[in-house]
Formats: C-alpha cells, structure tokens, sequence
C-alpha cells in the first residue's frame, strides 16, 4: 500500500512541477526504478532482500545509464539502448523468478 | 497468504522508488498530452496566422476607430470611396465569376545533360500568367491563397515561392476574378503563355468558374519613406 502512496504522490509531485524532461532520460529512469522494484520484489520472495542494497543498486544502475545517455549525446550514438536493453532484460529475469516462486508455492 | 506477508510489508526503498516512477510517468504523461494537441512543426503555424489574424483585427479595429469619430463629419458618399478604396488596396475579400489557374512542376522526365530548373515553375513564368489576366482586365488576383496587392513580390524563394513574405509550394492555385472567357482566352492564346511552358511539360490547367473567392490582404502596409505631398505639375 506504500508503494501504491508512492506511486500517486510521485504523480502529483510530476504534475505540479513542470519538469521538461528528455525522453532518453525518463526512458532510461522509468526502466531502472520498475527493474529495481522488479529486483525488489523477487528478493522478498526469496527472503534476501535489503533496503539498501536495492536503493544502492538502483541509483549505480541509474547513474551508469545516465553516463549511457551523455556519452551517446556527445559521439551522437545512442548508446543508451544498451541501457534500456540490459533493464528490460533483468526487469523479465525477476518477473520470471516471481513466477518460479508462486508455481513452486501452489503448482507443486 | 500468512506467509506471503512479507510482501506486503515492504521496505521504505520500494516506496522511495515508486515515488520516481510516478514522477517519471506524469512527465511522459503531461508531455504527451501536451504534443498531442500541438504538433511543434504545426504550432510555429498556427501561431503566425494567429498574429496576422490579429493584426487584421487591430487594423479593422483601428479602421472602425476612424469611422466612428468621423461618423458625423464622414458624408455616406466617402465612406463608399473609403470602401471602394479598400477593395483596391486589396483589404476586402472579393467574389465574383472568374478563372482558377492551377500550375504544377513538369512531370516528364528530364533529359540527360539537360538543366533541370527548366523544368520547374519560377518566378517568371507566375509573372507572366498573372500579367496576362491583368491585361485581360483582372480585377483582383491571388496565388495560394496571396492577396497581389500594389506593392506585392513574386519571387523564387529557394524551392518555393514568395508571395507577399509567404512561402508556397508547388502546385500554384492562381485566382482571378473578372470576364471569364477573356481571362482564360490570355492564357490558352496559341503562342501565348500556356503554349510556351507547356514545351517544359509544365502542367497548367486554366478553370472558368461561375464564382471564385479571393481573400483579402492579410500583412500590413508600410510607408517608412514615402510621405504625403500636394500634387505638383513637373
């Protein structure tokens, strides 16, 4: 239910504060904070999980893709793919180790 | 379920982060929205029209200003010369029985070693088909939808055409109000201009039609160096 608080709160502080943003930046943003709560989530199935080894591994992560965008900004490639690629890759490994649990849990 | 609790209870770190993704999300969320409803390219656009519109608006504005304090100095006679001296200027719409000229860059194929800009509708060609219609006694003429007033240019702009500061491309609509059978003779004259683009393939198609609509001139008159003087006999 926190999340969910989270979640609107962040909405209505997005709306009221007009921040013009690049969509490299929010794409890259966006798909560290669902592969972090993705990561989160596996890791409280699996009982390993911690508070700061999530936020640590989500502002590396995020820092690293932001280092992506620059990089490709300034040589004019768009490195930042390999960004979204590697989270939209972990965000499914997780989805998929959250499945693996539940089939465990109630199909065995 | 008991078991699961552990998820529910989650940590301060997945709030934290849900909070950015709302963020993030209302952002897209807004600025989607935004290019939604208005498109940059179309905005710069719109935008012009808007300050033409109103400048027109301050001019009429300004124009009706005029009449009303002169309303009892101003005899009805010179508020019809005030009008038919409008419509010269090219500041009323018009309507009436006319010609549409319709002109397109040439369709066939360029032959090698041949200069392709002779093929393209320039400057001079518009030039010469509008001073045939006014030969013919047009009285009022526009090209896409450019009032030609007194002091308006036809001009090459690159690829396009510059009328009265705004740029078209082709095709080129060319209306013309006045007698239709003598405007469309000027064009489709055997020698005449039609007969001569037509060696480029320009394509040209003249329509007489019962009732066109010409706009009215919607830029400003400016008179930076000219100044009004009494007539002199030279």
């Amino acid at each position: 239910m926190k999340a969910l608080a989270g979640l609107a709160a962040g909405f209505f502080l997005g709306y009221a504060l007009q921040v013009p943003l690049d969509e490299k930046f929010s794409a890259v943003i966006i798909l560290a904070a669902i592969d972090s709560i993705c990561g989160g989530i596996a890791a409280k199935l699996n009982l390993i999980f911690s508070d700061k080894i999530l936020i640590s591994g989500f502002f590396t992560n995020l820092i690293f893709g932001l280092i992506l965008i620059l990089l490709g900004n300034f040589f004019k490639i768009d490195l930042y793919y390999i960004a979204l690629l590697i989270f939209g890759w972990r965000i499914f490994k997780n989805i998929s180790a959250v499945k693996k649990f539940f089939l465990k849990k109630y199909a065995a | 379920m008991k078991k699961l609790r552990h998820i529910w209870g989650e940590g301060w770190s997945i709030t934290f982060i849900c909070v950015i993704v709302g963020f993030i999300l209302s952002i897209e969320f807004k600025q989607e929205k935004e290019t939604d409803t208005l498109p940059p390219d179309k905005r710069i656009e719109e935008l012009s029209t808007e300050i033409l519109k109103v400048q027109r608006e301050r001019e009429e504005l300004k124009l009706q200003l005029l009449t009303l304090q002169k309303e009892y100095e101003v005899s009805p006679e010179e508020l019809v010369t005030m009008e038919n001296l409008r419509m010269q200027a090219g500041l009323t719409a018009l309507e009436g029985s006319g010609v549409i000229v319709r002109m397109d860059d040439s369709k066939s194929d360029i032959r090698k070693g041949e200069n392709p800009n002779l093929y393209v509708i320039h400057d001079e060609d518009i030039l010469r088909i509008i001073n045939e219609l006014r030969a013919a006694g047009a009285e009022a003429i526009s090209i896409n939808g450019q009032r030609l007033t007194a002091t308006s240019e036809i001009r090459c702009a690159g690829p396009t055409l510059s009328v009265n500061n705004v740029r078209s491309a082709p095709p080129f609509e060319i209306i013309a109000i006045g007698d239709k059978s003598s405007l469309e003779n000027s064009i489709k004259m055997r020698g005449g201009v039609e007969d001569a683009l037509k060696v480029w393939g320009i394509q040209i198609e003249v329509q007489s039609v019962e009732n066109v609509y010409i706009p009215p001139y919607k830029g400003e008159f400016r008179h930076q160096f000219a100044q009004l003087v009494e007539e002199k006999n030279l």
